[in-house]
């Protein structure tokens, strides 16, 4: 198995006069899980946004294994998965499934029942439905980090247990960051932790950490 | 590959595609019924504001984060972008020209 080393560094986000981010830092590594944590606003989608390109950005520094990566090419090694709806209406699930080299057919065997969502649109399943397929498009896709936005946000809570079980599985060669309000869920999951605070990220060693940053009470 | 890329380029220009369709159609109808040079030019001023129109509403219907399917995958919005205008008002020369040689 390769390991590599992905390290997001210096990421500077301004909106106006409004300083979203003033130091963002993340890293990660194959075989961890990454935990990101951080209140409404801290800026923990911005930063994934600016580094995957989606966002313009002050500055932000971006490289895997010590190299810069190229912010055009950057899907070829980092498959992100928004907050929001990541597949478009134009394009039925079973399509997108192809083009991102996935079988469809393994998730159904996975969640039995969208063996009757193969040929239809993202808009026709519900929030959690969706949230679910995108979660596993997206996992399963080739790449050598995955970056979860809220990926437990819709899913119900039996699924939840199938989605830690594959974001565990797929750790073991890849790296992966996570982000949630699921505090529960991310600690089951992640081998290290950070929390974004007034425009900075900071490891979490305890959880008086969280507290000392306004995380949790 | 490349139909990979030309179905992505079309599921990203979609609603563009079929609005600049439409206008280059009616464009070209106008032109053969009632032929005079001046048309060409108005049909391109009128196609840049269409098309600026097209595109704001598009991004803003789009959902904020259906982009990041396209940046998966390899591929850059601007250029996808940059595709679809290029296609857009090249089908608009291309017919023009054509209705212009038939008409002699």
């Amino acid at each position: 198995m390769d390991k590599h080393k992905l390290i997001v560094d210096s990421v500077v986000v301004r909106f106006g006069d409004k300083t979203v981010l003033s130091g963002g830092y993340i890293t990660s590594e194959t075989g961890m899980v990454t935990g990101l944590l951080g209140r409404n606003g801290a800026g923990k989608s911005c930063m994934f946004r600016a580094l995957m390109g989606g966002l313009r950005v002050e500055n932000v520094m971006v490289s895997i294994d010590g190299l810069p990566v190229d912010r055009q090419f950057i899907g070829k090694s980092i498959k992100y998965l928004p907050q929001g709806r990541l597949l478009p209406d134009s394009i039925k699930l079973r399509k997108a499934f192809e083009l991102y080299g996935v079988s469809y057919w393994s998730f159904v065997n996975l969640f039995p029942k969208y063996s009757r969502f193969h040929d239809s649109y993202i808009w026709e399943l519900s929030g959690g439905e969706a949230r679910l397929a995108e979660l596993y498009m997206v996992l399963q896709s080739d790449a050598k980090f995955y970056i979860l936005d809220e990926p437990f946000a819709q899913i119900d809570p039996i699924s939840i247990g199938a989605v830690q079980q594959l974001i565990r599985e797929r750790s073991r060669d890849h790296g992966i960051i996570v982000t949630d309000h699921n505090y529960d869920a991310i600690s089951a999951v992640a081998d290290n932790l950070f929390v974004i605070a007034d425009g900075y990220t900071s490891p979490v060693h305890s959880r008086d950490d969280l507290v000392r940053h306004g995380y949790l009470r | 590959m490349l139909k990979e890329r030309i179905y992505l380029t079309w599921s990203y220009g979609k609603v563009q595609f079929l609005v600049g369709a439409v206008y280059n159609i009616m464009c070209a109808q106008l032109l053969a019924s009632s032929f005079f040079y001046p048309i060409l030019v108005d049909a391109f001023i009128l196609k840049v504001l269409i098309y600026a129109v097209t595109l704001y509403l598009v991004k803003q219907l789009r959902g904020r984060d259906a982009l990041f399917f396209y940046i998966n995958l390899g591929l850059s919005p601007k250029k996808l972008q940059l595709s679809v205008l290029l296609i857009d008002f090249l089908s608009l020369a291309i017919l023009l020209a054509a209705v212009v040689l038939l008409h002699g």
